[in-house]
């Protein structure tokens, strides 16, 4: 079996997803002031572990297995000594799992172990989404860790991809374009999952099973999940009464995101923005995002006052007015199918041939005709229907020339009346001289000459 | 649209994570199962949609010589407005890899473009080494893509990059072969002026003789006699080679380019353009699926005529070389050199030699190039057959000019020792 190597910008991504899942579960802990502390602690960690992989080029090496088991020590001197000290368990056997990844990104090389540290960030980000602590201000780490997963996925499949196509081409293929192609791919999965989630009805099985089958008790046997959460910290709790309100307005274990819950006020943003220990880049990004909410509020407001205002009066005026509303509606459908019922009626044979001598009454004999252009227009209509009815219809898409070409290849024997009569069509639709009765009477001349030969 | 494997396991992910939103009551199983969805949609619908408004041009030159390398030149043009990525090109190309196993008619991946920008266009070169001589037809140029995550492969063929490349045998150079002359026929009638120096020369005058060709009456004589008189020339000695190629089946050992048939092409064509270089007449003949017949003639627009056949011949023929030599010696001339390529099973060679026996009795002369089958026998395979010493010995009796050749010679050398 060939062992499929990872590429720069695995390693990277892969960086960035540890880094941002071990931010999450730091991030819960933002009121005792230790986030930045711990951040740089694990970005020197998992920078080093992943720069040892990196180095190895597809081949582990002695020295990079000897910083395997330094890493896994030194993690195993932290769990006993500083982990399970600060935490308790579950969130130092947490830290140990990321301290184990660690140690294993030492040998980091193939696919395989790349997707085990993805999944073991993945763990670490369920835990700190699940903690009761956690709320809408997660979203600042977990959106960057969404993107970081999806990116490391592609650019390792489009890299390893153009790689093999390389391989297998007869000409000589470039890697240019391939970081267009990662960032399109990375974009259009993200959008699209973003999309479906904003779409998809979050529900869960008490609601299916009240909507679709028998009617079950609210929490039945105890929500069991979220008191097993609150004991993720014992001494965590007594920091929640300092959180601005924010986790009881959220309920616990809770993001802002789950089914029924709303986005935030601007003033509960600004509220979060004010947290003891907030980063200053994100209380500021806070600050800004609850200024553009208030702003797109101002703006909205009267928008969406006057659409419903406007809504309002027209189920008032449906409601007082419904039998005309309803009448007009039946009128305009009736006239929709006179309308259609006219145009088969001219394809029927007989229909047709009553048109035409409606038409030679009316042009040939009685000279009723408009004059001007109006009348050149009527006796070359006159003369298509004329056609239409001996086998030589207009195609909606043929102009006057394909038309008479038609014509010719039908009835050769009429070319010269035909072509003269399209001829003095053109010239009163496009020419410079107005049209002359002189002009309508030769038409006319050449209609009733048509007509006989037919 | 091809889905792959890793498109249903990743179908079960997502209704894995589904299932589990809906039972842990928490927003990221639900983000989770959405990018999982979102893959699957991208991944099947995105390479069907890099497909279209794409147009692929391949050009490249008709006429190649066997191991020259040609370059094609393939251009893909966005017409769509926003950008295509990873677009593989695929093309049917039977002569890459002809050497080894005979014309390939699978598509092989000509080359792949990692980014098209919006109503732009993108080219490469593909140099390509012609392996093997033969008459291929090449394309259609197809598209496909299984971008961005390789889930599902979209294939489209299109309609462009179908011509046909004919590879010409290679030939190897030739300073002289030991030929032996043959009367000129210029003093028959059906025959003009010789249009080279030294094939016949002015012997004389006569009076005119029915049949006589009316070119070669000497006006100012016959002005002076009052009576016509024609000019007369010594016949002079000039070579013309017969080259009968052995299209049997069975007369065929080896594979690819290391066949008896592939050698005795080159032989040929070589033999044929050392013939156009000396000014001498030859001729071609052999019996295939279809017979073969190159009338005697000279110049290069016989020779090229002669490679163009050279060039698409294949041994599928079915009739034994003795009967071919037999349909020789019915129009041979007198002191023409039969060129032999000798290849056939041991057992007809006693029907071989009856059959040159009667071609000599006829006047013709031998230049013989015998092949040793055993050294084309592919690795491995029953051989079986007996030595070529009877047919050698033959030759021998009969006066040829015997060449040996075995696998993986240097013809050149060989014919220029």
């Amino acid at each position: 079996m060939t062992v499929a190597t990872m590429y720069f910008s695995a390693y990277l991504g892969l960086f960035t997803s540890l880094l941002l899942s071990v931010a999450c579960n730091s991030f819960l802990d933002i009121q005792y002031g230790t986030f930045p502390r711990e951040m740089i602690f694990w970005t020197v960690v998992f920078g080093w572990t992943l720069l040892i992989g990196w180095r190895q080029h597809g081949n582990v090496t002695a020295s990079a297995k000897a910083w395997q088991k330094g890493v896994l020590f030194f993690g195993l001197f932290l769990f006993f000594f500083v982990f399970l000290r600060m935490w308790d368990m579950p969130r130092a056997g947490l830290y140990l799992l990321a301290m184990l990844q660690a140690s294993y990104n030492c040998v980091t090389i193939d696919r395989r172990q790349l997707s085990l540290g993805l999944l073991v960030s993945l763990t670490l980000v369920v835990f700190a989404a699940s903690h009761y602590r956690a709320d809408w201000t997660l979203l600042f780490y977990l959106a960057p860790y969404v993107v970081a997963v999806v990116f490391t996925l592609v650019a390792d499949q489009i890299h390893r991809h153009g790689d093999q196509l390389r391989r297998l081409s007869l000409g000589r293929s470039s890697r240019q374009g391939q970081g267009a192609a990662i960032l399109s791919a990375t974009l259009a999965i993200v959008l699209v999952g973003g999309g479906l989630y904003a779409l998809t009805p979050q529900v869960n099985w008490p609601y299916l099973e009240w909507r679709y089958g028998q009617i079950m008790p609210n929490d039945p046997g105890g929500n069991l999940e979220y008191n097993g959460s609150s004991g993720q910290g014992g001494a965590d709790k007594s920091a929640d009464d300092e959180s601005g309100g924010q986790d009881k307005a959220q309920g616990p274990g809770e993001m802002g995101l789950l089914p029924g819950n709303r986005w935030p006020t601007p003033a509960e943003m600004r509220a979060a923005a004010k947290r003891p220990n907030m980063p200053g880049w994100q209380a500021n990004a806070i600050e800004q995002l609850a200024d553009i909410s208030e702003s797109v509020q101002h703006t909205l407001q009267p928008v969406v006052a006057r659409v419903i205002d406007l809504w309002e009066a027209l189920k008032q005026w449906l409601k007082q007015h419904w039998l005309a509303a309803l009448l007009g509606l039946l009128a305009v459908m009736l006239l929709m199918i006179l309308v259609a019922f006219g145009a088969l009626l001219r394809e029927v044979p007989w229909i047709a041939w009553l048109l035409t001598q409606w038409d030679y009454l009316r042009l040939g004999i009685l000279a009723r005709h408009d004059k001007g252009k109006g009348g050149a227009s009527q006796y070359y209509g006159a003369m298509a229907r004329l056609f239409a009815l001996h086998d030589a219809p207009r195609p909606a898409t043929a102009n006057t020339r394909e038309y008479l070409a038609r014509i010719v290849r039908r009835h050769r024997d009429l070319h010269r009346s035909a072509a003269e009569m399209t001829l003095l069509f053109e010239q009163t639709r496009y020419g410079r001289q107005p049209v002359d009765t002189e002009t309508i009477q030769r038409m006319r001349q050449l209609y009733r000459e048509l007509y006989r030969r037919l | 649209m091809v889905l792959r494997g890793k498109f249903f396991i990743l179908a079960v992910f997502a209704l894995a994570a589904y299932m589990a939103a809906i039972s842990r009551e928490q927003s990221l199983p639900w983000l989770i199962a959405a990018l999982l969805t979102a893959s699957l949609l991208t991944g099947m619908f995105w390479p069907r949609w890099l497909m279209q408004r794409l147009a692929v041009k391949r050009t490249g030159p008709q006429r190649a010589l066997e191991d020259e390398t040609v370059v094609f030149s393939v251009e893909v043009e966005n017409r769509g407005w926003l950008p295509r990525f990873m677009v593989e090109l695929v093309d049917r190309l039977p002569f890459v890899g002809a050497a080894d196993n005979g014309p390939d008619q699978a598509n092989k991946l000509l080359g792949s473009i990692n980014y098209v920008p919006g109503r732009g266009k993108r080219s490469f070169d593909v140099p390509l080494l012609c392996e093997k001589r033969g008459f291929y037809r090449l394309g259609p140029v197809g598209l496909a893509s299984s971008f961005p995550l390789g889930l599902a492969e979209a294939r489209k063929t299109t309609n462009h990059g179908v011509q046909t490349l004919t590879i010409y045998p290679r030939i190897f150079p030739i300073l002289s072969m030991p030929l032996f002359g043959a009367p000129s026929q210029i003093h028959r009638g059906g025959y003009l002026l010789p249009d080279g120096a030294g094939a016949a020369e002015f012997s004389g005058l006569r009076e005119y003789r029915r049949g006589d060709n009316p070119r070669h009456v000497h006006w100012p004589t016959t002005a002076r006699l009052n009576d016509l008189m024609v000019k007369e020339f010594e016949p002079l000695a000039s070579a013309c080679i017969c080259i009968a190629l052995d299209l049997a089946k069975d007369a065929n050992i080896g594979r690819g380019k290391q066949s008896t048939l592939e050698y005795a092409i080159r032989i040929a064509a070589s033999v044929a353009g050392y013939a156009c270089s000396q000014n001498m007449h030859s001729r071609l003949l052999g019996e295939g699926s279809s017979p073969l017949r190159i009338a005697s003639g000279k110049g290069d627009f016989h020779y090229q005529g002669i490679l163009d056949a050279l060039a698409v011949v294949d041994a599928e023929g079915k009739t034994p070389y003795a009967q071919l030599l037999m349909q020789i010696a019915l129009d041979c001339a007198r002191g023409e050199t039969v060129l032999l390529l000798l290849a056939e099973p041991p057992q007809r060679c006693e029907a071989t030699l009856q059959a040159l026996a009667l071609l000599r009795a006829k006047g013709a002369h031998f230049f013989a190039v015998v092949f040793d089958r055993d050294s084309f026998f592919p690795a491995g395979t029953q051989r079986g057959d007996i030595g070529s010493q009877p047919l050698s010995a033959g030759l021998l009796e009969l006066g040829a000019h015997c060449l040996h050749v075995r696998r993986g010679d240097d013809l050149s050398g060989l014919f220029n020792r």
